[in-house]
């Protein structure tokens, strides 16, 4: 708890992490803020039935929040009113000089405990950070966003904070290499799902690399590093250590 | 520091040792909550920090008060907030410095951690703070190289952290490798590990003949091992083989036995087909060349 774990990925697609982390908390009782930029809700909600969970019966129960980029983005940029005059949490990219403030306030409020509910710790994920960086936002408006956002959810109430990036090492991104990074000094786990050197396989879909942070009491403070690789199937993933996928032996 | 490797633990370190020093320490933080900051202190060590806390609302989005706020990063409210601690030497943390650097223009962040000390020693009549150090974390992969070496002209020293290599660090747990640069003096490169409670353990400097860049790729395992030949070479082994003659080695039996070849009568019989042509000026004429 009060963890701050970082997905990233490089010339493959990491989604799938989400998805796990999703159904992952919605399954253990977590109350969860979910930040979707990249797709739209019916594409999670359909992958998420696929995993035994139904996203729509979770957002009545109040137990998921669930802000749509895709919809939202829109209903600024075309001057739509908010209900309930509120201002939108994607006020920003009206381009009016706003940051990020609006969404984390929307996050915040909306991972914080009410009397009511009976939810164990709170969750963001965000899928994914990079796309703000190609809505124009500041890199260091980003970093400050997910920097509330740890305040406000790993360090106060205690929860976790789950974002997927995008990145590659040969990029010339330098916004998204300096978000990346920071990120990465700022993370206590990372999940690093890259595609195979070798190219395309039909067997092994990528690797990934677990760095885990060593915790500030242990003596060791030595950044713990374990491979595997992986192979997506229709309702779960597997992983083998490299080289022992079950086509190869 | 960098991704790889990262520093905050070698802060701690410099943090307790001002603290045995009997010198107040100010830390200002704002990458990390204060509790994770104070984790893994002696509890006397971590009683005696004064955190100022930057990490909670450095740009007021929330509206608290209390918290230290990155524009109160100038002179005069860094003294202000020195001025609250006890009087005598002090020491200055700043984690990180990549932090500000992003929130803060440069130029006025280095003149600001240039002049607090003159400033601290000068604050007011009854208030004399002696600041005796500024150690600053500094992320340098976040930043262009340009960037990172101005920073490195401003300070007395840099200490670069990265990770030791692996032969190193399965002999001991935890290796750290530090590369020092002073800036009067040469730099120089030495293992470290932390132990509990934030001391320092040093293991002297790597070795020359090594470079770490051979370490690292040279494997663990010994492949010689498993092998289904014989690599290695016993002292008989090494005796018989010396005394095996070379092909192109000329010795006194070699040459008479060529001699006795060369004496005996070798003679070349040759039978013409029918069909050939032996033309005696161009004995390859048939060859095509």
């Amino acid at each position: 708890q009060g963890k701050f774990t970082l997905l990233c990925n490089t010339k493959t697609n990491g989604s799938f992490l989400v998805h796990h982390f999703l159904s992952f908390y919605l399954k253990a009782g977590c109350k969860v803020c979910f930040v979707a930029l990249l797709q739209s809700f019916s594409h999670y909600n359909i992958i998420a039935q696929k995993l035994g969970v139904s996203l729509t019966a979770a957002k009545e129960r109040g137990q998921l929040v669930f802000l749509e980029g895709l919809k939202s983005c829109f209903g600024v940029l075309f001057g739509e009113e908010q209900p309930g005059g509120q201002t939108s949490p994607f006020q920003w990219i009206s381009k009016d000089g706003s940051n990020l403030k609006t969404m984390y306030e929307f996050v915040r409020t909306s991972l914080m405990p009410s009397a009511s509910d009976s939810w164990k710790c709170p969750v963001l994920l965000v899928d994914e950070l990079s796309v703000l960086l190609s809505l124009g936002v500041r890199p260091v408006d980003v970093l400050d966003f997910v920097h509330y956002c740890r305040v406000a959810v790993c360090s106060q109430l205690k929860g976790n904070v789950v974002v997927l990036v995008h990145s590659s090492d040969d990029s010339e991104d330098e916004e998204n290499e300096l978000v990346v990074k920071s990120l990465c000094h700022q993370s206590n786990l990372i999940l690093w799902a890259e595609g195979l050197a070798t190219g395309f396989c039909k067997d092994v879909h990528g690797q990934l690399k677990i760095i885990q942070k060593g915790s500030p009491k242990l003596r060791a403070e030595r950044n713990l590093l374990r491979i595997y690789q992986y192979k997506i199937q229709d309702k779960n993933v597997t992983f083998f250590a490299r080289g022992m996928s079950a086509a190869v032996l | 520091d960098t991704v790889d490797c990262e520093g905050r633990s070698l802060l701690k370190t410099f943090v307790a040792a001002s603290v045995r020093r009997g010198e107040s320490v100010h830390v200002f933080g704002f990458e990390i909550p204060e509790e994770e900051f104070r984790a893994g202190f002696d509890p006397d060590v971590a009683a005696q920090l004064l955190y100022q806390d930057g990490f909670t609302d450095p740009l007021c989005w929330n509206g608290k008060t209390g918290g230290f706020r990155v524009e109160e990063f100038s002179v005069l409210g860094v003294v202000t907030r020195l001025q609250r601690g006890p009087v005598g030497s002090a020491t200055i943390i700043l984690d990180s410095l990549s932090w500000l650097l992003l929130h803060r223009p440069v130029p006025a962040l280095c003149q600001t951690l240039a002049q607090i000390p003159r400033a601290a020693a000068n604050a007011g009549l009854d208030f004399c703070l002696r600041v005796t150090r500024i150690v600053v974390l500094l992320h340098g992969d976040l930043h262009p190289l340009g960037l990172v070496d101005t920073l490195h002209s401003l300070a007395r020293a840099v200490v670069w952290v990265g990770p030791a290599p692996e032969g190193m660090r399965s002999k001991e747990d935890a290796h750290q490798l530090a590369s020092m640069l002073q800036r009067k003096g040469s730099g120089q490169e030495e293992y470290f590990s932390i132990l509990t409670g934030f001391t320092l353990k040093a293991f002297g400097e790597p070795t020359r003949n090594t470079p770490p860049a051979d370490d690292i790729c040279s494997p663990q395992v010994d492949t010689a091992a498993y092998l289904t030949f014989n690599l290695q070479l016993s002292d008989t082994e090494r005796q018989a083989r010396d005394r095996v003659p070379l092909p192109f080695h000329f010795s006194a039996q070699k040459k008479s036995s060529l001699l006795e070849a060369s004496a005996g009568t070798g003679k070349i019989y040759y039978e013409p087909d029918a069909t050939d042509d032996l033309d005696e000026e161009d004995p390859d004429d048939d060859l095509d060349v």
